[in-house]
């Protein structure tokens, strides 16, 4: 036995100091460009796709993809920072925490005025946003049609969300759904429930003022920890014990407040049931959060020039058309169609057309914070109110400290 | 004598069961395809078990570089803690001064700042070092582990101090001591030791998250990792992939397992 | 050379050996402990906020952290979990370990392998496996109490049944590396002295508690101390667990340093609360010895 480990343990030490001599060896004679990235492969490898492309019509310099786990993003990051080895272009969800760091984009032909979302800060085009994602509604299809109650497709047809309530019930009644709805554990989805009650996080007016402590939120707030109170959504999944996605994939659940990036997950893993995007419903505003990733380039890499250049190209019409069909993403930049694989994105497309401005103007106060950040604490407010540890008043006063607490230079309303 | 052993046996064997319960379904899980996983009623064995999630996970990443990283810092790790723990375990066991002592407790703190708490100055240590995106910043910080301190310190207390008299009276220097009559006698622990540390090498992710950035140098666990993305976890291949991660651990177990079994430390002492 | 002169000499060099020997170790200590931990004490007076934030504060983390009352609940969390994990688990260890250490029962091998197999999950697996067992709706266990016409138990919604599958995740998880080390110690135990404990008559429960635990004492010592270190530093397993639910019931000591360190930004105070929880353990470790 001894001989065996003795064998293994050459062979495995001989193999591994083989592999990495290998991988030292080979130097790269053109200039290859790091991008660092995660998720992609997830999403069904649209910018590897792209970077194929790249690589395979150019030749003055070469991109490699890194790609890690989204919960390592920021440690990666900060720490290269730190030591001033960055890589030449990130996608990645924020852009603020590096403000420092980024390498304005503005001699090229890019400008803000192409793009649906917000990425100039102190007038100069930081960062370009490379896709878009919005808040929305599935259905479980087959349990609407067997109970015979209709959902909204149009906006004519929009619930208000008493009529929500009422549908749901039905189907819960009528088929053997166990639960009216499931809303992913997310801030973001949160928010999007309570802007559609007409709350505010910053008044419009001033920014500089936290307006998020009136009438319409609390009637917000309450009508959510209701939604939990009369089990028309299970608990385990508000505190986000049970996972969102998953419950719904059970078939045992009639809507799914998520995002519209469940949908490949849902056209490829959902065989059991008729799943279908639905309009969201409305108390006195139609709202969606938007989201997604930012696409850009660090400054001091010494290959500034080069991820400039990739940039422009990137944003070719052609060449991001490409890159949104292939992953099934809202184009964040204005004029470009994509051709999807998977059914529904109309639906999502229709609700950032209609969508209030609060949401949008909430977030810009936020990117105008850099270097600071209430985390999540609407989320924590609400896990604590769905445990019972507070009310609707408590989570109001919890998120509002929370902000106070965090960013300079604001106060109350 | 004989009933004692059957009930022994039958405990053991339900314990044992009761206890492998979850990684089993666990492994059964990953012959599933994505809507089975999810379904409810659940089942409990796949209904058209095949081996696609683990095909997918192996082309998913590039297993074969991976595998050879996380193998050359676990086993390289290993032999130095093992030299390491047993050196200063006998030493803490077997020597009377002060500076023991304190050194002991000293030790003993360094369990009490968990890598998290200090992954800041941790990186900056690695960086200074000049060991940024190598394989060894995964094995040189992690290979001081107190566990395996402890484990050596209270193995050698036992060992009656006779032994060393007689063979310092003998002539023996301390080093020809220790590698001649203490390391022998040690083998279980040292098997037991080895196990620890190549199940915390080869598990562990936050020295590669911390010291490397290249892919080509990254290990199993990063990996991983990756498949948790921002909203969607890709559960098959993260079932098939940790099967996968987990069958040379497991491999090593059953090895070493063997070595424990046969040593008893009493055969030194007669005579 | 006369004896006094020789023992000087040998005393010299025994120490110069045990040096040598803790030499690796000691050096290890420097520079992988005292040096980031001392950078972290000073972040700990400052306000850092992981970038380019770092101005001197003196005390105003600590004594926010004293006025903090999340903090609180969250090290009263840690304790409580601490103070029942360890017993349950040093009782169970020892337990399977004496159960599996009888060479003469068939396939204990192998029972040890199943025991074991557990720990060679990674701690965030173990976390999102129980999670689904665990499943309050759509989970194993609860799938059973149906089946038998039994309540459902609210797993993530309770305070209490959330605290148990955080304890069971926890004892599950470690025992198997608990009880290889207990049969180690048992191991060592000479069979000469149970042999005569037998003669002199004794029943297996007095071998038990004159031979085996005495001889245990030092395994024991190790394995209460790091089981104390280890529950204290839970985070990754009760993260993908409960995530620190339902509201903080669950949330321990380096889930909410690790919180308010990077997602709020606030590695100054964070480090703040790191020191005391190091100061609380290293107190706790220097009482036991």
């Amino acid at each position: 036995m001894k001989k065996v480990l003795a064998l293994l343990l050459c062979l495995m030490v001989s193999f591994s100091v083989f592999a990495n001599g290998a991988s030292e060896s080979s130097k790269k004679e053109v200039k290859t460009l790091e991008i660092l990235l995660s998720d992609d492969t997830l999403e069904g490898g649209a910018m590897a796709a792209i970077v194929d492309k790249w690589n395979s019509t150019n030749d003055n310099f070469k991109v490699e993809i890194n790609e890690i786990a989204y919960g390592d993003m920021k440690t990666q990051i900060m720490n290269r920072a730190s030591v001033n080895e960055l890589p030449a272009l990130v996608k990645t969800t924020e852009m603020d925490a590096y403000a420092d760091f980024l390498l304005p984009l503005d001699d090229k032909s890019l400008k803000q005025s192409d793009f649906l979302r917000d990425v100039t800060r102190d007038g100069k085009l930081l960062a370009t946003p490379i896709n878009s994602t919005a808040v929305g509604m599935l259905v479980n299809k087959s349990a609407f049609d067997q109970a015979g109650v209709s959902y909204p497709t149009t906006e004519e047809e929009r619930w208000t969300w008493d009529e929500f309530i009422e549908a749901v019930n039905t189907v819960v009644e009528k088929t053997d759904c166990e639960y009216g709805i499931v809303i992913d554990h997310s801030a973001q989805r949160i928010s999007t429930l309570l802007y559609q009650f007409g709350m505010q996080i910053f008044d419009p007016n001033d920014a500089s003022k936290i307006a998020f402590d009136s009438p319409q939120t609390k009637e917000g707030l309450e009508f959510l920890l209701d939604i939990y109170k009369k089990d028309i959504s299970p608990a385990s999944v508000g505190l986000g014990a049970e996972n969102a996605q998953s419950t719904y994939k059970t078939g045992k659940v009639a809507v799914h407040m998520s995002g519209n990036w469940v949908l490949n997950d849902y056209s490829n893993n959902i065989t059991n049931f008729e799943w279908d995007p639905a309009l969201m419903p409305y108390k006195t505003d139609k709202a969606t959060c938007l989201g997604g990733n930012y696409l850009y380039a660090f400054d001091g890499t010494g290959c500034e020039e080069e991820a400039k250049e990739f940039i422009e190209w990137f944003y070719k019409d052609e060449n991001y058309s490409l890159y949104c069909s292939n992953g099934n993403y809202l184009p964040s930049k204005i004029g470009v169609d994509a051709t999807y694989t998977v059914k529904g994105m109309d639906i999502f497309n229709m609700e950032l057309n209609a969508t209030s401005a609060q949401p949008s103007f909430d977030d810009s106060v936020k990117n105008s914070h850099p270097g600071e950040s209430y985390g999540n604490a609407l989320r924590d407010a609400v896990d604590k109110a769905i445990a019972g540890e507070l009310d609707a008043d408590g989570v109001i006063d919890y998120f509002t400290n929370s902000i106070l607490e965090n960013y300079t230079n604001v106060s109350l309303k | 004598m004989k009933s004692n052993n059957k009930l022994n046996g039958f405990l053991g064997i339900l314990f044992s069961l009761l206890w492998v319960f979850p990684v089993f379904w666990l492994v059964v899980s990953s012959f599933k395809n994505g809507t089975e996983l999810f379904s409810y009623p659940m089942t409990l064995f796949p209904n058209n078990p095949s081996f696609d999630n683990y095909v997918v996970a192996l082309f998913r990443f590039d297993f074969i570089r991976y595998t050879a990283n996380t193998a050359f810092i676990t086993i390289i790790a290993t032999v130095i803690t093992l030299i390491m723990s047993s050196m200063c375990g006998f030493a803490l066991a077997k020597y009377k001064y002060i500076w023991l002592k304190v050194l002991f407790i000293c030790l003993l703190a360094t369990t009490m700042l968990p890598t998290e708490v200090i992954m800041r100055p941790s990186f900056t240590v690695i960086y200074k070092l000049g060991l940024y995106n190598s394989l060894w910043a995964c094995i040189i910080p992690t290979v001081g582990t107190m566990t395996g301190v402890f484990l050596m310190r209270q193995f050698f207390t036992s060992i009656p101090n006779e032994l060393l008299e007689a063979a310092r009276i003998d002539g023996a220097n301390e080093g020809r001591i220790f590698v001649s009559l203490m390391l022998p006698l040690c083998k279980s622990q040292l098997a037991i030791l080895g196990i620890f540390s190549f199940r915390w090498r080869w598990n562990d992710f936050i020295w590669p998250l911390i010291s490397l950035r290249s892919p080509d140098k990254y290990t199993l666990q990063i990996a991983l990792r990756t498949l948790s993305g921002a909203e969607a976890v890709d559960w098959t291949t993260l079932l098939a992939a940790s099967v996968l991660t987990m069958i040379p651990v497991l491999i090593v177990f059953i090895l070493f397992n063997r070595q424990i079994m046969s040593t008893n430390v009493s055969s030194g002492v007669k005579g | 050379m006369n004896i006094s002169v020789r023992k000087k000499n040998n005393l010299d060099t025994k120490q110069k050996w045990a040096l040598f020997f803790c030499a690796p170790n000691i050096l290890f200590f420097l520079i992988f402990f005292v040096i980031p931990a001392t950078l972290g004490i000073s972040y700990s007076f400052t306000n850092y906020n992981g970038l380019s934030r770092m101005d001197f504060v003196g005390l105003v983390n600590y004594v926010k952290l004293f006025k903090d009352l999340e903090f609180y609940k969250v090290l009263f969390n840690t304790i409580k979990f601490t103070l029942v994990s360890v017993p349950l688990g040093y009782f169970t260890a020892l337990f399977l370990a004496l159960l599996l250490n009888n060479e003469k029962i068939k396939g204990n091998s192998l029972m040890r392998i199943l025991i074991y197999w557990p720990t060679l999950l990674s701690t965030i697996m173990v976390g999102l496996t129980w999670r689904w067992i665990f499943g309050e709706n759509f989970g194993i266990l609860n799938y059973i109490l149906q089946s038998f016409d039994l309540e459902k138990i609210k797993w993530a919604t309770d305070s209490n049944a959330a605290f148990i599958t955080t304890i069971i995740a926890f004892v599950w998880a470690n025992c198997g590396t608990n009880m290889l080390i207990f049969i180690g110690g048992l191991k060592q135990i000479p069979q000469s002295l149970h042999e005569a404990a037998k003669i002199d008559g004794a029943t297996a429960l007095q071998d038990f508690i004159h031979v085996t635990l005495p001889g245990l004492s030092a395994v024991s010592f190790m394995i209460v101390i790091l089981s104390i270190i280890t529950a204290f530093k839970s985070f990754a397993m009760v993260l993908t667990l409960t995530g620190g639910g339902p509201g903080s019931a669950t949330t321990y000591m380096i889930q909410y340093i690790y919180q308010t360190g990077f997602d709020k930004m606030q590695v100054g105070y964070s480090s703040a609360a790191s020191m005391v929880m190091f100061a609380i353990l290293l107190i706790v470790s220097v009482i036991q010895t």
